[in-house]
């Protein structure tokens, strides 16, 4: 019996000791910044950008973040000339930071691994690093409004702005987790404990339409032509006329996605499908191809270009105001007449020129799986007056995006049907979703598209400028060139230039839209916008192999 | 009978609260080898991320730039176009 006692005595004993331990712990001292219950958010991955080969665009990188304890910090002078000669820094700006009045205080983010390693190999107390993921750009700007950036919102978390990263942020961001566990002193999980966890949902891989060679073909140009034509701004878009993914997208100025923060928010705005412009002659098919669809004209269909045309007090000549008499519509298109597309609006007629502004897709938006995009704009049938009827078969006095402008044009090449543009090919998480081409309506015939297609390789081999295109290629497309207008005139010497161009002529492989804003060499899309897509093309036909239609 | 009951409660007692060393040993034991699993899951991610990364690099035309530069690739050494068909087609 004693020693019985003895036991339970000494089991009293040590609970006692236990529970006065845990009264000091959890009642007389509890130490605030020790939490038992430790709470930590599983941060996901963003998801990847990869180009339509599986390339990457757009990838993930951990950087960290230093971090000073200044009230551990034991030699401030050693610690400060030591990070000063590793992370390339101030050395005043670093010791700004020891501030031994304060617990924790930020040094600098963007550090990498490989300095991480270097610092800590000095041993010295009082700093320490916090993970920080960030977006890693191999090809730098390459892609730079197509993508987009991923920026920070009030809370300081991560969000994707503009291009692909602001449309699909939801898809990319995929969900946070979270884990739950008591943890002893030394920070490590108590088996026994609370032991919960929710993994977090990696965001989700896109694989986008884009063609990493072509976009880097397509920029190269662009900006060579921006520099050879002295441009202000250009744009420039390819894409595939039978499904409308989007293959190229560039415009210029762009800025850097690693260093957003250093631009401005108009370098953010992609032109391509949030400015408005207005197309000018690169109209006048579209017009053409209405008028052909509703049988009030053909290509065959003559008439008499005998001088300029009067509309009430405006008078409508033709770009050189030389006229040549009798010719049929597909010189009037070929020499770009503004005389015979007059001729062709008023056999047209308001209402049926009206619908078919509608039915290409003007004014609306065109769906593309970017953000930023706008609607334009198109004037309400009633606010029509009798000359912007006339000058809209020119393409003037009507204002397009350059995205809304591939579109319309593309369905006159591909057998009539208006399609939705869209850069995201394939959604890659759990499942793989792929994203189909998508028609929206039909807009021409094929016969009418037929006929279009030989127009536009008889305005390119027949047109006033002979284009340095490659030898046995059959190239069709449509130069303009819109005057800009200025506090309501137009402004003569202030021009966009454009140019929209495809190939092959039977099976269209590539259509592609060249704009260039206020040329200064040459106000004319023939001389400006159109070269540009010329060299654009010649590479494009080596790039897909594409066989000469004429040897 | 009566001291072999104790012996008996001695026993038991002795062999749960070995038992519950036991157990409270290995579960410190799990817990460290989770910690360290974890840690070392983690650190296969980051190394994973930066080889995915070193693989992007030299994929990218970035890095077939400055190889260009270094090996001295220029526009004489440029292939000839199709702009140019009769190299192709021995019509010079």
């Amino acid at each position: 019996m004693t020693k019985l006692r003895f036991l339970l005595m000494g089991f009293l004993a040590v609970f006692a000791i236990v529970i006065i331990r845990l009264f000091f712990i959890q009642v007389l001292f509890p130490d605030a910044q020790q939490d038992y219950l430790s709470t930590r958010k599983l941060i996901p991955q963003r998801g990847r950008l990869f180009d339509r080969n599986g390339q990457p665009l757009v990838m993930n990188q951990l950087l960290y973040r230093l971090f000073f304890e200044p009230k551990l910090i034991k030699d401030a002078e050693k610690t400060t000339y030591s990070l000063a000669k590793l992370l390339d820094l101030e050395e005043a700006s670093i010791s700004s930071k020891i501030n031994p009045s304060k617990n924790w205080v930020a040094v600098t983010t963007g550090v990498t691994k490989e300095q991480k390693d270097a610092i800590v190999k000095l041993n010295l107390p009082g700093m320490g690093f916090d993970d920080m993921w960030n977006r890693y750009y191999p090809d730098a700007s390459l892609a730079a409004h197509l993508s987009g950036f991923v920026g920070k919102n009030d809370e300081g978390t991560d969000v994707g702005r503009s291009g692909v990263e602001g449309f699909y942020n939801k898809d990319l961001s995929g969900l946070p987790g979270l884990i739950r566990s008591d943890v002893d002193l030394q920070g490590k999980p108590i088996f026994l404990g609370t032991q919960e966890r929710i993994d977090a949902e990696d965001g989700r891989d896109l694989y986008l339409t884009i063609d990493k060679s072509v976009q880097k073909i397509v920029k190269d140009k662009l900006v060579i032509g921006m520099q050879k034509y002295e441009a202000k701004e250009g744009c420039a878009i390819i894409a595939d006329p039978n499904t409308l993914e989007i293959l190229a997208l560039s415009c210029i100025p762009d800025y850097d996605p690693t260093t957003y923060f250093d631009f401005s928010n108009a370098a953010f705005r992609d032109t391509a499908i949030s400015d408005l412009y207005e197309p000018g002659s690169t109209f006048k098919p579209l017009v053409m191809a209405a008028g052909i669809e509703k049988g009030v004209i053909k290509p065959e269909t003559k008439f008499n270009e005998d001088g300029p045309v009067k509309i009430g007090e405006y008078t409508i000549q033709t770009w050189n105001n030389q006229y040549e008499g009798n010719i049929t519509l597909t010189r009037a298109l070929e020499k770009s007449s503004n005389v015979g597309m007059v001729f062709v609006g008023s056999k047209l007629g308001k209402n049926n020129l009206y619908d078919a502004i509608q039915m290409f897709g003007f004014g609306s938006l065109t769906g593309i799986d970017l953000e930023g995009e706008v609607p334009g704009y198109l004037k309400k049938k009633s606010d029509w007056y009798p000359i912007d009827y006339a000058t809209a078969t020119f393409g003037q006095g009507i204002v397009v995006t350059p995205i809304q402008m591939i579109r319309a044009f593309s369905s006159i090449i591909n057998g009539g049907k208006l399609m939705r543009p869209y850069v995201v090919k394939e959604l890659h998480g759990e499942e793989i979703q792929k994203v189909e081409p998508q028609v929206i309506r039909r807009v021409i015939s094929e016969k009418t598209s037929d006929a279009m297609k030989k127009m536009l390789l008889a305005t390119i081999e027949n047109g006033e400028t002979k284009y340095l295109k490659p030898k046995g290629y059959q190239i069709g497309g449509k130069t303009g060139t819109a005057q800009i207008a200025l506090e309501g005139r137009y402004d003569a010497t202030k021009t966009i230039a454009s140019f929209i161009g495809f190939s092959p002529i039977k099976h269209p492989q590539f259509i592609g839209l060249v704009v260039l804003k206020e040329p200064k060499s040459s106000q004319w899309g023939s001389e400006t916008a159109a070269p540009v897509f010329f060299e654009i093309a010649k590479e494009l036909i080596v790039y897909y192999n594409i066989a000469p239609e004429q040897l | 009978m009566k001291n072999m009951y104790q012996d008996v409660l001695i026993g038991i007692f002795l062999l749960a609260l070995f038992g519950n060393i036991t157990i409270f040993i290995s579960s410190m034991k799990i817990s460290s080898e989770i910690h360290t699993f974890e840690q070392k899951t983690f650190t296969l991610k980051q190394e994973n991320i930066q080889l995915e990364k070193e693989m992007a690099d030299s994929e990218s035309f970035v890095h077939t730039k400055e190889y260009k530069d270094k090996w001295g690739f220029h526009s004489a050494t440029k292939p000839i176009y199709v702009g140019e068909l009769q190299y192709a087609l021995n019509k010079k």
